[in-house]
């Protein structure tokens, strides 16, 4: 309202004096909207050409700035190389390919002893004689290429039922493998591929549980869930005292070519006795911040307590690709 | 051709009038080549900076903001073109002609000698107000001013500066007429005498 009463005074002023309302308003009358159509379609056409500037700019920026960093470019490129070449060069890895069974018995004890079992057959079974302070005694030795640790017990149990046999030894079966830097990192992955077309939820965990102990890792509880839009979620309960760390990945083949990738990074705790005293809290702190993996939560975190105070901690971590 | 050059086209017709009038008031010292260089430049820089405009709504007082700066910086660049040659950006497609080259002699010619007196920031206040409708408070926004007084007082600077410009303009216009009228009278008794002494002796 102000606004407007000092617009009339104004005028009212210019009315009164020399300075005529009507100088203003003859400017007022001035009409230039006939030139819009030609403005219009010039501000288009030095748009489109502006479109083009920018695009022009940017790839004479992108060039100028290959130019001003030629040097640092060209470092990246030689590291980048150095780097392909040093994952190619091959190193020597001491690879466990079975293990060697090998029993003594008094020389001449019969054979026939052994011939009832399975796993003992005359294709991989050598004897050998040796003489001990004076006393011969027959040495016999299985190769069992990929056999299981509890393979192993069996076997060991096995060969303690027979009298004869006076020591029973156990000795891995390793063999150097030459590989590529790179290739010798993914070996550490421990790697569980599975076809699950068919299969149910619990077929699966005990699948999956299978092939773990397999490659010597004994999950306490495998489950599988499913959140009923096709996302399953597999939750590995492993057992905290196993003190070698590890990483494995885990393939899941599902129906129609679909194909699940788990990633799962395993850590163990170190000395269990340090949980010893501490609240679930502060214990899934610990092992939070220890893991540094922001997909953990509490849930994940079992800890579970027995009658004497110790503590034992299972962490499942999951990461879907 | 994007949809912001449309937008921005959509927005500028409704208005249009009022900036290319503006324009040249403001340059009322200057050709009418200046004004539409004004526009020009403030055309393209509103077309470059549309998409910083947040409320579209203001897009007529954002435009007078700029149209308001690029004259400012076109009478420094005016005064160093005496000095240096200031060539338009080379390979730019130049606006088309919107004023006209040949303006009578009238009420508009002396107002905009008169506003050609006063000083830019006088003049630029002025128009915003009277000719472009703006709020004081909206002049002091455009005008990066403080205080709205200050605006007050500077339209009221350019009013009484304007009020006795335009009035001497008219005295002196009044002044010339008499004295050409003065001149005929002289010239008709001369031509008179010489008629009727032609008449008496000559016959």
């Amino acid at each position: 309202m102000k606004q407007s009463n000092l617009r009339n005074n104004t005028n009212t002023e210019n009315k009164g004096g020399n300075l005529n309302a009507d100088y203003f308003s003859s400017l007022k009358k001035e009409d230039f909207s006939e030139s819009f159509p030609k403005v219009e379609s010039w501000l288009r056409e030095v748009s489109i050409k502006n479109q083009n500037k920018i695009k022009e700019r940017n790839f004479i920026k992108m060039k100028n700035y290959i130019w001003a960093h030629k040097m640092r470019l060209v470092y990246t490129v030689v590291v980048l190389a150095i780097l392909v070449g040093a994952c190619s060069i091959p190193v020597t890895q001491n690879e466990p390919i079975g293990n060697v069974i090998s029993w003594t018995v008094p020389a001449g004890t019969s054979s026939a002893e052994f011939s009832g079992i399975p796993w003992i057959t005359k294709s991989n079974l050598s004897i050998s004689r040796n003489n001990n302070n004076g006393v011969n005694e027959d040495v016999y030795t299985v190769m069992l290429p990929g056999s299981t640790e509890e393979q192993l017990k069996n076997y060991e149990h096995d060969l303690e039922k027979i009298k004869e046999i006076t020591t029973v030894k156990v000795f891995p079966l390793n063999e150097n493998v030459k590989r590529p830097v790179y290739a010798a990192a993914l070996h550490s992955f421990f790697r569980i591929n599975i076809n699950a077309s068919k299969m149910t939820d619990e077929e699966l965990s005990k699948e999956i549980e299978r092939q773990l102990n397999e490659q010597g890792i004994h999950p306490i509880t495998v489950d599988f869930k499913g959140d009923g839009n096709g996302k399953r979620t597999l939750r590995l309960m492993l057992d905290s005292t196993d003190r070698t760390p590890r990483d494995f990945e885990l393939r899941i083949e599902q129906d129609g070519n679909k194909e699940q990738v788990l990633k799962e990074k395993v850590k163990t705790d170190g000395d269990p006795d340090r949980f010893k005293g501490k609240s679930d809290d502060e214990i899934k702190q610990m092992i939070k911040s220890e893991l540094d993996n922001p997909n953990i939560k509490d849930n994940d975190i079992k800890i579970i307590r027995d009658d004497k105070g110790n503590v034992k901690v299972k962490v499942e971590v999951e990461d879907k690709k | 051709m994007t949809s912001d050059t449309n937008k921005f086209i959509e927005l500028l017709e409704p208005i249009y009038n009022d900036a290319a009038r503006y324009c040249r008031s403001l340059c009322s010292n200057r050709s009418p080549d200046d004004a539409e260089d004004v526009l020009q430049q403030s055309l393209l820089q509103a077309l470059e900076k549309f998409d910083t405009l947040k409320d579209e709504g203001k897009f007529k007082s954002w435009l007078f903001t700029i149209i308001t700066r690029v004259f400012y910086s076109s009478v420094r660049r005016h005064f160093w073109k005496k000095f240096l040659p200031l060539d338009s950006r080379p390979g730019m497609i130049e606006i088309p002609e919107i004023y006209n080259r040949l303006e009578n002699l009238d009420s508009k010619s002396v107002l905009r000698a008169a506003l050609a007196k006063i000083s830019v920031k006088e003049r630029t206040a002025l128009l915003l107000f009277e000719l472009a409708g703006f709020s004081m408070e909206e002049i002091k926004d455009m005008q990066e001013e403080k205080s709205l007084s200050a605006v007050k007082s500077r339209l009221s600077r350019a009013r009484k500066k304007l009020k006795k410009y335009i009035t001497g303009a008219e005295l002196k216009t009044s002044r010339n007429t008499n004295s050409n009228i003065s001149d005929e009278i002289e010239d008709i008794e001369n031509e008179t005498i010489k008629l009727t002494e032609q008449y008496k002796y000559g016959k």
